[in-house]
Parts: C-alpha cells; sequence; structure tokens
C-alpha cells in the first residue's frame, strides 16, 4: 500500500479495491541476502581480468589490449578453402576394407579345441602316472592283506627295524611330566583292580 | 560446464556423416580467429602461425568424433592450440640445437621481422616483454589478458591448479611491467 496520501487518494479514485490490499509481501528473500551482496559482488568484479590486471599494474592495466600483429589481407576468408583442400583430403583416404587375421568365431572353436586337447593331455598324464605305481602305501587294505603274511615274516621285520627312540613331543613331554598320582586320583580303587586283572602282564608278581 | 546448445548442435551435425564437412567448417569459421590469435602471440610468425592452425583443425577433425562434451568445445579447442603451438616451439628448438633463451631471443627476431614493428611503441615492447616469459607462463598471461578466460576455464586448458594459474599471471605481470619500465 503506497504510503503517500496523495498517491493513496488517487489509487482510490480510480480502483478502491486495489487501494484496499494490504502491502503483506509475497516475494522472500533469502536470508543475509543484502548483508553478503555487497562482498559477492567484489568477488565477481575481483575476477574481471582487466580489474585484475590494473590492481597488479596500472600500466598494464591501462594499455589497450591490442596484438599489434598484421595479418594477411583476407586470409580467415581463404583459411575454410584451404582447409577443405589440404585437411579433408589428408584425412579422409579411400580406406581399403579391413579384413580381421582373427575372426571371432575362429579364435573362439580354437579356445575349445585347446582345451579340450588340454583336459585329455592331463587325464592321460595322471593315469598313466598311477599305471606305473601300481600301488601305494596308502591304497594297501591291511586287514585283507595281513593274514597273508606269516609270523615269522613279521618277526622277521620286527627285528630288522632299528628301535624308534621315542619322539620328544610336546604331547610326549608333557605325558612324561604328568604326575601319575593326579592322573589316577579320580580312579576308584576298585576300577583300577579290575583294570589290572585284565591285564596278565600288570599282575603284580609279574611286574616284581 | 557442457557444451553450450549451439556448440552441441554442430557436434550432432559433426557426427552424422551426410552433415560432417558442414558441421567442420562452421566449427573452423566460429573458432578461426580465436584459436589464430592464440597461437600467433605464441609463435609471433603469420606463417608459422598458419602451419600450427592446419595441424590443430586436422586433430579437430580426427578427434571431434570422440569429443566428450564434458568441457566446453572451445576448451578443448584451446587445449589442442596450446598443445600444438608448444610442439612447434620445441621442434623450432631443436631443429636450431639452441637453449631456450636463444629461442626467445629468435622469437623478438621475428618479432623486428614484422613490417609494423615499432620498437618505441608500448604494444610492440609488451609483446617484446611477453616472448621473455617461459611458454608456460607466456600462455596464461595472453589467455588472461587478451581472452580474459576465467581461472576455472584456464585451469581445464592447461590443467593446472586455479591457485598456480593465478601466481604465475602475478609473476608475468609484474616481469613484463619490470622489462617496459626497465629497458
Amino acid at each position: 500500500m503506497p504510503s503517500s496520501k496523495h498517491i493513496l487518494n488517487e489509487l482510490s479514485a480510480i480502483s478502491q479495491t486495489v487501494a484496499n490490499i494490504t502491502d503483506r509481501p509475497v516475494f522472500t528473500v533469502p536470508e543475509n541476502y543484502f548483508a553478503q551482496f555487497p562482498e559477492k559482488l567484489m568477488s565477481k568484479i575481483r575476477e574481471d581480468a582487466q580489474y585484475e590486471t590494473t590492481l597488479i599494474s596500472p600500466l598494464l592495466g591501462g594499455l589497450e589490449r591490442k596484438t599489434p600483429f598484421s595479418v594477411p589481407e583476407g586470409y580467415f576468408s581463404a583459411l575454410e578453402d584451404q582447409l577443405k583442400k589440404t585437411v579433408l583430403p589428408a584425412v579422409t583416404p579411400e580406406t581399403a576394407p579391413v579384413i580381421p587375421m582373427f575372426r571371432k568365431r575362429q579364435v573362439w572353436k580354437l579356445s575349445v579345441a585347446a582345451m579340450v586337447a588340454g583336459i585329455i593331455g592331463i587325464s592321460a598324464w595322471f593315469y598313466f602316472q598311477q599305471a606305473a605305481a601300481p600301488f601305494s602305501p596308502a591304497q594297501v587294505n591291511v586287514k585283507a592283506e595281513l593274514p597273508k603274511v606269516s609270523e615269522d615274516e613279521i618277526a622277521d621285520f620286527l627285528l630288522s627295524v632299528p628301535e624308534m627312540p621315542q619322539a620328544e613331543t610336546p604331547q610326549v613331554a608333557g605325558l612324561n611330566n604328568l604326575n601319575v598320582e593326579d592322573m589316577l586320583k579320580d580312579v576308584q580303587d576298585g576300577e583300577l583292580q579290575d583294570f589290572v586283572k585284565e591285564m596278565p602282564d600288570l599282575q603284580p608278581e609279574k611286574l616284581n | 560446464m557442457s557444451v553450450t546448445q549451439d556448440d552441441k548442435e554442430l557436434l550432432h551435425l559433426f557426427r552424422d556423416l551426410k552433415t560432417r564437412e558442414q558441421a567442420y567448417t562452421a566449427i573452423v569459421r566460429k573458432y578461426q580467429e580465436k584459436l589464430y590469435w592464440h597461437i600467433r602471440r605464441l609463435v609471433v610468425d603469420h606463417d608459422d602461425a598458419n602451419d600450427v592452425m592446419q595441424n590443430v583443425f586436422i586433430k579437430v577433425w580426427k578427434g571431434l568424433e570422440n569429443f566428450r562434451e564434458d568441457a566446453q568445445l572451445y576448451t578443448w579447442l584451446y587445449r589442442i592450440a596450446s598443445n600444438e603451438s608448444i610442439t612447434f616451439l620445441e621442434q623450432q628448438k631443436r631443429r636450431a640445437s639452441v637453449s631456450f633463451d636463444d629461442v626467445s631471443g629468435g622469437l623478438a627476431d621475428k618479432l623486428a621481422a614484422d613490417k609494423d614493428f615499432d620498437p618505441n611503441k608500448l604494444e610492440w615492447k609488451l609483446q617484446l616483454a611477453i616472448q621473455q616469459l617461459p611458454e608456460k607462463q607466456r600462455i596464461v598471461f595472453n589467455l588472461r589478458y587478451y581472452d580474459e578466460m576465467p581461472y576455472e576455464e584456464m585451469s581445464k586448458i592447461l590443467e593446472t591448479s586455479e591457485g598456480a594459474l593465478k601466481a604465475s599471471y602475478h609473476h608475468a605481470v609484474k616481469k613484463i611491467e619490470d622489462y617496459i619500465l626497465n629497458r
């Protein structure tokens, strides 16, 4: 609503409706807009090349930005034609048809064939490896084979094998260091006696 | 910032084989003067600038189809022009088998060979001063002083940080001022 009475009176004379519209602002202004505006404006001005140059050197800033070199007359209008004659033919020669050395399909077929040959080769190698070694110790069925070995053969074997020293593994060292009393403290006497009866070699008269 | 609508249309036309040559001609017409002056300020001699222009636009023809449009077209063109100009100057250096200082002396000689050369005029003194700068600094100065290019765009052309470019420009201006006042 105009603040001047004169303008208001004039408006009322033309249109009372319009004169009665209150001056409620409809546009919003971002917060701090006016406070920040001068600084933003100065940043833009400082970005200007000419002003920047003037700040660094008033001498240079004050010079007319003119390059004094001479250019042959009609150079730019002739340049277009010159480029058409020299550039276009130079970079668009007639191209011969390109025949690829390896067609994709052939490469694919060759790859599959190579894979199959590789698989056959490796399988054959494994097969012949196994054929050369008819058995491995792990494959022997001890239960089935043992009855075929006589007692004399077993005895001869045991005599031929040197006594194997007990490996001092951590587990064995640990066992050796164990106190037997501690181990047996939870075992009932009756259970121990039953165990001894079952083991003839552990009868007291035999141990002593 | 991606390509302008006009450049987008030109690129679209270029990608169609039927309209490729027309689009290419339109691009040449649109950017030739800007690129020419950028090159000329670096290589000084018109015939050399023309040679470099040819090389630039051959590269444009070859590479435009793969242009990714993630930057302005003119940024890409300027980058090619800058690189071709530097390559040209490096080749000159090798041919002459002299140190860089002598090449800048050679450029000063080319300036002096211009029919309008007048060492007493400030604009020619400015050109002599510019030729004393290292190549890259010369490009920075020319882009900022003559083309009034924003540092953001310059950064994309020269692949250097804005901060480094601002510092380079500041030093370039000071060197030029010193040359003009003391010689």
